[in-house]
């Protein structure tokens, strides 16, 4: 019968001198119960005392209201070690003080051992001792779950930073007349890590291989799963396969890689030629590229959507070619940088949105094109957008 | 939170009977996806066919896509029709994202709660 989590997540909020300390003395004795009671007493300590004369009498007790435990270890319906351990079953963080007899030094020892703060020896303690090791015991225990806590946001960072760093790699490219840019943003769900990844990768025969992609969903399922598939895709580029084949090799790796069968990735695959004069593209369910020339801004539509991966088995994806001028840039990006609101009504910022502000940053010529979008999409939608951004610029330079 | 709830609900229409049609109204992402994919759990239960209609949804997200393909797979796992609907005039925000992602014949989206009504009798029951 354990407490749910949430009673034991909140402990009574008992920070020094905002109340009196609510202590449970589970004592079955009378005499020795008012002793303790005395001592606290005469040592003039701000302490509420709950009484319980049986174990189960404590358990009775609302424990998440329980600053302290006083627990003889000689109770009528638990000996030994017995009811320390059930206590701190019924809740795991609760401070435990042991009373002991004074032949009993050892078994002391041994509920310290099994979670107890300390034992105090019945005889051996005067009212300042034994409020002091209330105090002590409770303080204690609040600077442990205080460390616990930290430890775990420590650790969670870490493993964000970890994955992002595997959805996110430095491109594999040495053309000297190429510029790549990405950026990425985490959405307004800080915590919570997307599956957005990208990569670039130049090939033998001097192609440029780009991807951007957005696994559904938050978490370190989608993460996972999204380096998962930049890995593959990077693997199978670097192989030499075809443009064609990767996609349906792609499903296959994500149909085994994905954590449950409701994940599903879009993704955009760009190859520029040797020669940087054209460039294929394949969409699987994602917002196309924007091709950015002197003649202006494209949106590089396909002629029908395509499905994401997870969703359609032995889809073959249409490759679409497009020309390219001397000079360009490509931008591909996750749908979180259009489905911001723009601060008209309920508008979103979408694919024309984004053709429109990507003209007016590129007037004021910032050198760092992908970031002043992510930061021009924030500006307009008010504050950090929902979802993760992430955007990739490929360009001649 | 009440405010927004009322503006975006999704509720089921059981008046057809032997089809539930879960109506999706307002704007919806990742907030209010949980809430879908509970609705569409409790039309799934039903046993039935199930229409999902988004004639007065202005905008949704992958990840309500994400709800809608889930609860498609179930329904074709538990040989129970499932068809998508939108009405005459689509708003942008539900038209592009379905565009974008080709799951128009996938899902599939058919215009009309009542010929999405009819097409899933004609499928509902019939094994894959």
């Amino acid at each position: 019968m354990t407490p749910p989590e949430t009673a034991n997540r909140a402990p009574r909020d008992t920070a020094a001198g905002s109340g009196p300390i609510r202590l449970l003395l589970v004592e079955d004795d009378d005499g020795d119960a008012l002793l303790v009671e005395e001592l606290f007493n005469i040592s003039g300590a701000y302490m509420e005392i709950v009484r319980a004369t049986t174990l189960a009498e404590a358990r009775r007790e609302d424990l998440t209201q329980i600053d302290c435990v006083l627990l003889d270890l000689d109770l009528p319906d638990a000996h030994g070690l017995a009811a320390l351990h059930q206590l701190k079953t019924d809740r795991a963080d609760i401070a435990v003080l042991v009373l002991t007899g004074l032949d009993d030094e050892r078994r002391g020892m041994e509920a310290v051992g099994a979670g107890a703060q300390d034992y105090l020896v019945k005889g051996q303690i005067d009212g300042q001792g034994l409020t002091r090791a209330v105090h002590y015991a409770v303080e204690r225990l609040r600077a442990d779950e205080a460390r616990r806590e930290l430890e775990v946001a420590r650790l969670h960072a870490e493993e964000n930073a970890r994955l992002e760093r595997g959805l996110l790699p430095a491109p594999l490219v040495n053309d000297p007349n190429l510029v790549l840019n990405a950026h990425y943003r985490p959405g307004r769900r800080r915590a919570l890590l997307g599956g957005d990844f990208y990569d670039a990768v130049q090939a033998a025969d001097g192609s440029v291989h780009a991807v951007i992609g957005d696994v559904s969903g938050h978490g370190p399922d989608a993460a996972a799963l999204g380096v998962s598939l930049r890995i593959a895709w990077r693997t199978l580029v670097i192989g030499g396969r075809e443009p064609e084949e990767l996609l349906p090799t792609l499903q296959v790796v994500h149909g085994h890689e994905r954590h449950h069968s409701w994940m599903f990735t879009t993704l955009c695959m760009a190859t520029v030629a040797p020669d940087r004069r054209s460039v294929r593209l394949q969409l699987a369910g994602h917002p196309p590229p924007l091709l950015i020339t002197e003649a202006g801004i494209t949106s590089l539509e396909p002629a029908q959507g395509e499905p994401p991966l997870g969703v359609v088995d032995d889809f073959r994806w249409t490759t679409y070619e497009h020309a390219l001028p001397e000079a360009w840039s490509l931008l591909l990006y996750t749908d979180g940088l259009i489905e911001g609101r723009t601060g008209m009504g309920n508008a979103r910022l979408g694919g024309d949105g984004l053709a429109a502000m990507v003209r007016g940053v590129l007037d004021s010529g910032p050198p760092g094109l992908v970031a002043a979008l992510v930061e021009r999409a924030e500006e307009l939608n008010g504050g950090p957008l929902l979802d993760d951004v992430a955007a990739f610029v490929v360009r001649t330079q | 939170m009440h405010a927004r709830m009322d503006a975006n609900p999704i509720v089921l229409d059981e008046t057809a009977g032997d089809v539930v049609v879960v109506v999706v109204e307002g704007e919806h992402d990742i907030y209010t996806a949980p809430t879908l994919r509970e609705r569409l759990d409790e039309a799934l239960g039903r046993g039935g066919g199930i229409v999902v209609d988004l004639t007065a949804a202005t905008f949704v997200d992958s990840s309500v896509l994400g709800a809608l393909l889930d609860a498609r797979r179930r329904a074709i796992e538990a040989g129970q029709g499932y068809v998508v609907c939108v009405g005459d005039s689509v708003e942008p925000g539900v038209q592009r994202i379905l565009d974008i992602t080709g799951l128009v014949p996938v899902l599939p989206v058919l215009q009309g709660r009542e010929e999405a009504i009819t097409a899933v009798r004609s499928t509902n029951g019939a094994s894959e």
